[in-house]
């Protein structure tokens, strides 16, 4: 990184901490520090939301999966607006009326103490370890492509956000999200628009997307159905929607978040308008991926877009074999670049037999580049059993290095940082309220004064902080990160949309066969993971299903009859 | 407080047919940006 790329990078990071710190004050009880004093209006908790879902990994990872896959990943998020109108009719009037800190604390009121303290230990374990990786997930990426020591990147990753969002609570949170959602989108929306300008200049944009579909890259709708395939329309908009349910309606990262609202009205509003941006703003997100490859078919791509990991092999037995092999595979590049150009000159002048050809040429020469890239990731795993075999969330990162002009290159690697920083200040904002208000002042200490409890809540932000960082110093061998946070929560987040489902819709259903049903639920979906039967996005599915159908099953065994009228 | 009026419009029910009805919109449109470029 040039001079001026660190400069920029600390100067956004500092200016983040400063304005955290900055919007700290006041704080005199648990009200202000976890809820905000309720006062938000919708759009900070939009951006509150958005930024607590959009992590490092969603701009590292997302491009990188368009550049594999193709776009078809977007429709991962269609159940996301249906389940923020289900989350609008239900939870959030509930949760506002009763006054709830957290969504487990509404399970008491209308299940028992255990049912509420299994929840909410779901939800710690899960969080805990899906925010370990996602201070780990951007760290690594860092210090490979830079060379940074990777324990003091796990340290500034998950360490900085601790000062503003410790002392700050939940109002320092999301104002930080709203400024680097900011910060966020200029920057990619820069690295797009860069992107475009680095083609051949006889390319345009529209020339690009021509390209890339007929390589497949923008296969935004799958309509074939299929139980293992993790991205089709059916997967996105049934999957889906049952994980952003679970997700927004029951993990208190985000239930937290539009808690803060000043009014039922501006809770709503908030959720909704996530309805309304958050597809679009990943279909652009996914397009970057996509016109990334196209630029790749222009100009050389690495056999493997993890330098730190090819600079390993070089220094084994195997480093003339990789070489030897990064030589035929850049030679079939060069043929890619004549047949790509080919390409383009047919479709500009509308030529489908000569599109036709050009099509499947490059399509077998891409074919026989993927078969050399496999025989190199198996030298490199040969040259080191514990390497991850998996770049995909190398390649924008490395587009960026390479490619971007000075100043750039440390906006879009400060950007990784703040996007981190906003999920990771939320996740541990959440951990805290949890621990707090679901378990220390439901069962230790009940008497404490507003003073004493809301220096716990510090303390405890401060030690699930120190946790994430010791989970991301222990994180590696996971795969495509992205999917690695996203399978974590589906083994956890469809048992606790069960639970809730049950607490709001069947209301002769009580704590104890709930209590069982997901302890049993629970146990059969981790079976179903291990056994691999289904995707896993069917698991949130599954999950709720079981704990449904279980509940009313043992619930008629049951002789003690559910508590009646805390919900309606 | 469930009785709260939307702003823009006036029951929540068209917020919410507001927000489906993108989607499908989307879906639509995104149906034909992959047909158009395969």
């Amino acid at each position: 990184m040039s001079l001026l790329d660190w400069i920029i990078l600390i100067a956004t990071l500092a200016a983040i901490i400063l304005y955290g710190v900055w919007k700290s004050r006041g704080h005199k009880n648990i009200d202000g520090y976890f809820l905000g004093n309720q006062s938000m209006p919708w759009y900070i908790v939009l951006l509150s939301i958005v930024a607590t879902q959009a992590s490092a990994i969603t701009f590292l990872s997302a491009p990188g999966q368009a550049y594999t896959d193709g776009m078809r990943f977007v429709q991962y998020y269609f159940g996301l607006p249906l389940a923020m109108v289900v989350l609008c009719i239900t939870f959030v009037p509930i949760f506002h009326r009763l006054k709830v800190y957290t969504a487990y604390e509404f399970l008491e009121q209308r299940f028992d103490l255990k049912t509420r303290t299994f929840t909410a230990g779901l939800f710690l374990l899960q969080r805990a370890l899906s925010t370990g990786i996602s201070v780990y997930a951007p760290s690594i990426i860092l210090s490979s492509l830079l060379g940074w020591n990777i324990y003091w990147t796990n340290i500034v990753m998950g360490g900085l956000l601790i000062i503003y969002t410790m002392s700050g609570g939940t109002r320092a949170v999301s104002y930080t999200q709203t400024l680097q959602l900011a910060i966020i989108f200029t920057g990619m929306f820069l690295a797009g628009w860069m992107v475009v300008h680095l083609l051949p200049e006889n390319i345009s944009f529209s020339d690009a997307l021509h390209v890339s579909g007929k390589m497949d890259r923008l296969n935004v709708i799958v309509t074939s159905f299929d139980w293992q395939d993790k991205y089709n329309i059916w997967s996105g908009l049934i999957g889906g929607f049952f994980l952003a349910l679970s997700y927004f309606g029951t993990d208190q990262s985000q239930v937290g978040r539009y808690l803060t609202a000043r009014s039922v009205t501006e809770s709503r509003l908030g959720l909704l308008m996530n309805g309304l941006v958050k597809v679009p703003m990943q279909f652009f997100i996914l397009l970057i991926g996509a016109l990334v490859f196209v630029f790749y078919l222009y100009f050389r791509s690495p056999i493997f877009f993890n330098q730190a990991q090819l600079n390993k092999v070089y220094r084994t037995e195997h480093g003339a074999a990789l070489k030897a092999l990064e030589q035929q595979y850049g030679r079939l590049s060069d043929v890619k670049q004549q047949q790509v150009k080919a390409l383009a000159g047919a479709l500009e002048v509308k030529d489908e037999a000569a599109v036709q050809q050009a099509q499947a040429a490059l399509r077998q020469t891409e074919a026989n580049a993927a078969g050399v890239r496999e025989e190199a990731i198996k030298v490199i795993k040969q040259a080191d059993p514990a390497a991850d075999d998996n770049d995909t969330n190398y390649i924008f990162l490395h587009f960026v290095v390479h490619n971007l002009p000075k100043g750039l290159v440390g906006l879009l690697i400060a950007i990784i940082f703040l996007a981190s920083w906003g999920s990771i200040a939320a996740a541990l904002n959440s951990l805290a309220s949890t621990t707090v208000v679901d378990i220390y002042k439901r069962m230790v200490n009940k008497n404490g004064t507003e003073e004493h409890y809301l220096k716990v809540s510090r303390r405890w932000t401060l030690i699930w902080g120190l946790f994430c960082i010791g989970v991301a110093q222990f994180a590696s061998e996971l795969g495509s990160l992205i999917e690695a946070v996203n399978v974590l929560g589906s083994l956890f987040y469809g048992v606790i949309l069960g639970i809730f489902m049950v607490a709001f819709y069947i209301k002769r259903i009580g704590g104890h066969a709930t209590f069982w049903a997901a302890i049993i639920s629970e146990g059969l979906v981790i079976l179903v993971f291990i056994l691999d039967i289904v995707s896993f996005l069917w698991l949130n599915v599954i999950g709720c299903v079981l704990v449904v159908v279980l509940a009313a099953i043992i619930q008629l065994f049951v002789r003690s009859r559910p508590r009646a009228g805390t919900v309606q | 407080m469930q009785n709260e009026k939307p702003p823009l419009f006036p029951a929540w029910w068209m917020w919410y047919l507001l927000v489906i009805g993108f989607l499908a919109m989307l879906i639509i449109l995104f149906y034909s940006f992959t047909k158009t470029f395969e």
